[in-house]
């Protein structure tokens, strides 16, 4: 990463010194303190450290040093073959939970895994950073402010924002083939589920720690693609909106969808959720629970905004196909 | 009982009807009685049964003996350290309940069932008030208590934001955590509530049990000694009462904030400053108070209410009214 020179405004020959505001107060025999003494030091300093921000590039222009601050592009840029993950000098502090990532474990340990902070993405000199919604101005700031790029991903609605975001980064890796095999694998499976639907559609709402999936959430395409009807968006609600208990009771769900800390769907801590979620007052008087149909979702598929996405759809679908006629 | 304190238990069936007749579900109040009749008759219930029953009813029932509880802690608090703005949570009891809620949500101890948070919280609980009279010595002053409580109370929270901090990349786990330091009693039900009432019990009866010494101590230390009041022991009573009510309530349900600070106070403009009327009218102030809070938060359709975001959005401006219009002085009775 280039050095930045301090602008040279702050070291001009003729810029006055700290030293003379201070003499001519001593002269109407005032000293000032301390710290109004050091505010033209610090006012130097901040000058040295503000370089002026060169303007960020825009569009898919071509990156070499990717840092990836989500899971989403931990995985994509995975996924998109040996060739993008060469120009991977970082990926999200999340990248191996195995909670929410599909690449748990995947990444080579010589890869650092980043936190949010601005001194550890700079540190790896990046030239594109991939980041949330929820990364701060100041963060962004300085990124830009150093010349870094910035790629954030903003809409995860379900699968065509996601293949939106598979182009994006296949171009930044100059291999957008590679992105076109992804986006035909989702598809693939996408029509594998679109004719494996089950006769009858039922409702199915997403609920956990008191939230519901409902519109405009990736859940809402999952319960699509696996054959089910999302209630939460049936009953006028956008986004991951808080539902109580009683309410959600009230509408009495044929599914009900939770998500479980589990890598896989046959993991007892499924079983444990899908219990947890059942005996919580009012619960067992549904049509889901006396149907039998509280199907726990591993996190990392549920909560996905990438393959996972498909996944999850897959693990409904059979979920609702094992059972009897 | 005088007219004041038997209005006070007369509004607290009246705020379960509007607790029972309220809520998502769209059931009203003469098909929620019904329910319970249907119900006390041994019928089975349907699913809106089941939302009066296992939904309603009992968290309406928590909300009255949480507020009591708080209530009473309150009073005991500010009789005590014979100062108005003492509220339960300057002993540090229920900052040890949230600390322990929390470290418990950060290890997943929630998945284990329903119980499992409420008995961190409550061991939580129990450690601080432990860690409180460790701390403070038995022969302590009272300040010495006021002090050692408001630091421990300090610790704890430095440790839940560390927490937090450590674990802020897991959102589920911040969302827990923030919900659960709001209070509510979403999702709280018959088990909370049998859970609740041996210790909730157990308080309010040491409450009452203590309300002539602190109406002592409310003429002054020494003068409480001369009437043969054993200070220490007062002192070592009313921590043990205020940690298994606050304990219990903060474990159950999460911090209500200004319940405890706010009932004593509304309950003395009628009372006067005697414990002997103070504490059962605080109790029943606190109770009615909650319930309606929680009914309250759950009239509101489409959008959750934490219980405790109201308590302190009616209760820090009504104690702000009453502070400008009695005065410190006046708020000490």
């Amino acid at each position: 990463m280039p050095a930045h020179d301090p602008p040279p405004s702050s070291l001009a020959p003729g810029a006055p010194e700290p030293g003379e505001n201070g003499s001519k107060c001593r002269a109407r025999g005032r000293r000032l303190p301390a710290v109004l003494r050091g505010l033209p030091v610090l006012f130097a300093l901040s000058a040295c450290t503000g370089a002026p921000a060169p303007a960020p590039e825009t569009g898919d222009a071509p990156a070499h040093r990717i840092v990836s601050q989500t899971i989403l592009s931990d995985e994509v840029l995975w996924a998109l073959g040996p060739a993008a993950q060469a120009r991977v000098v970082g990926v999200s502090a999340l990248a191996d939970d195995p909670r929410y990532s599909g690449v748990a474990g995947v990444w080579p340990p010589a890869t650092p895994r980043r936190a949010l902070t601005s001194e550890g993405l700079l540190a790896l000199a990046p030239d594109l950073a991939v980041i949330a919604s929820f990364t701060s101005p100041e963060v962004r700031e300085l990124l830009t402010s150093h010349g870094v790029r910035l790629l954030e991903f903003t809409r995860f609605t379900g699968f065509a924002d996601y293949r939106s975001h598979v182009r994006q980064l296949a171009a930044a890796v100059e291999d957008p083939a590679a992105g076109e095999r992804l986006i035909a694998d989702l598809d693939g499976r996408l029509a594998r589920l679109a004719a494996r639907r089950p006769a009858i559609r039922l409702a199915a709402v997403s609920w956990g720690d008191g939230h519901a999936a409902a519109a405009g959430t990736s859940f809402d395409d999952v319960a699509e693609a696996a054959g089910l009807s999302n209630m939460a968006k049936e009953k006028g609600l956008e986004g991951h909106v808080p539902v109580a208990l009683e309410l959600m009771v009230s509408w009495d769900p044929p599914v009900i969808v939770t998500g479980c800390p589990a890598p896989e769907p046959d993991d007892p801590a499924c079983r444990a959720a899908e219990a947890a979620v059942a005996a919580l007052p009012g619960v067992r008087a549904t049509a889901a629970a006396r149907g039998g149909r509280i199907f726990a979702v591993p996190a990392r598929a549920l909560a996905s905004t990438g393959e996972g996405m498909a996944r999850a759809a897959e693990i409904l679908q059979d979920r609702l196909r094992a059972e009897p006629p | 009982m005088n007219r004041t304190t038997w209005l006070a238990a007369a509004a607290i069936p009246l705020a379960l009807l509007l607790s029972l007749g309220t809520g998502p579900g769209e059931i009203g109040l003469a098909e929620a009685l019904a329910t319970i009749g249907r119900r006390l008759a041994g019928d089975e219930l349907d699913l809106r049964g089941a939302i009066v029953w296992d939904l309603r009813l009992p968290r309406a029932l928590l909300a009255g003996l949480v507020g009591a509880a708080l209530a009473a802690a309150g009073a005991l608090c500010q009789g005590l350290f014979r100062n108005p703005m003492a509220d339960p949570g300057v002993l540090g009891v229920s900052s040890g309940a949230a600390l322990f809620a929390v470290v418990g949500l950060l290890l997943g101890f929630d998945r284990a069932g329903l119980w499992a948070i409420p008995v961190v919280a409550a061991i939580g609980a129990a450690a601080a008030m432990g860690l409180l009279l460790a701390a403070a010595g038995r022969q302590a002053s009272l300040a010495v208590l006021l002090l050692a409580g408001v630091a421990l109370g300090a610790l704890c929270s430095a440790l839940i934001t560390v927490c937090q901090a450590l674990a802020s990349h897991q959102w589920d786990f911040g969302l827990k955590v923030i919900y659960w330091l709001m209070g509510s009693f979403e999702g709280r039900s018959w088990p909370h509530l049998s859970w609740a009432v041996p210790p909730c019990g157990l308080g309010l009866a040491l409450a009452l049990w203590l309300r002539r010494d602190l109406d002592a101590l409310h003429l002054g230390s020494d003068a409480a000694a001369s009437l043969g009041v054993d200070l220490a022991r007062l002192r070592l009573l009313v921590v043990v009462a205020v940690g298994l009510l606050v304990g219990a309530a903060t474990a159950l349900t999460g911090v209500l904030a200004f319940v405890g600070l706010v009932a004593p106070h509304v309950a003395r403009m009628s009372s006067g400053p005697g414990h002997r009327r103070l504490v059962p009218l605080a109790a029943l102030v606190g109770a009615s108070a909650t319930i309606l809070v929680d009914a309250v938060a759950r009239s509101a359709s489409g959008v959750v209410i934490p219980p405790g975001v109201i308590t302190s959005l009616v209760g820090a401006p009504f104690f702000l009214w009453l502070l400008r219009r009695r005065g410190l002085r006046g708020l000490a009775g």
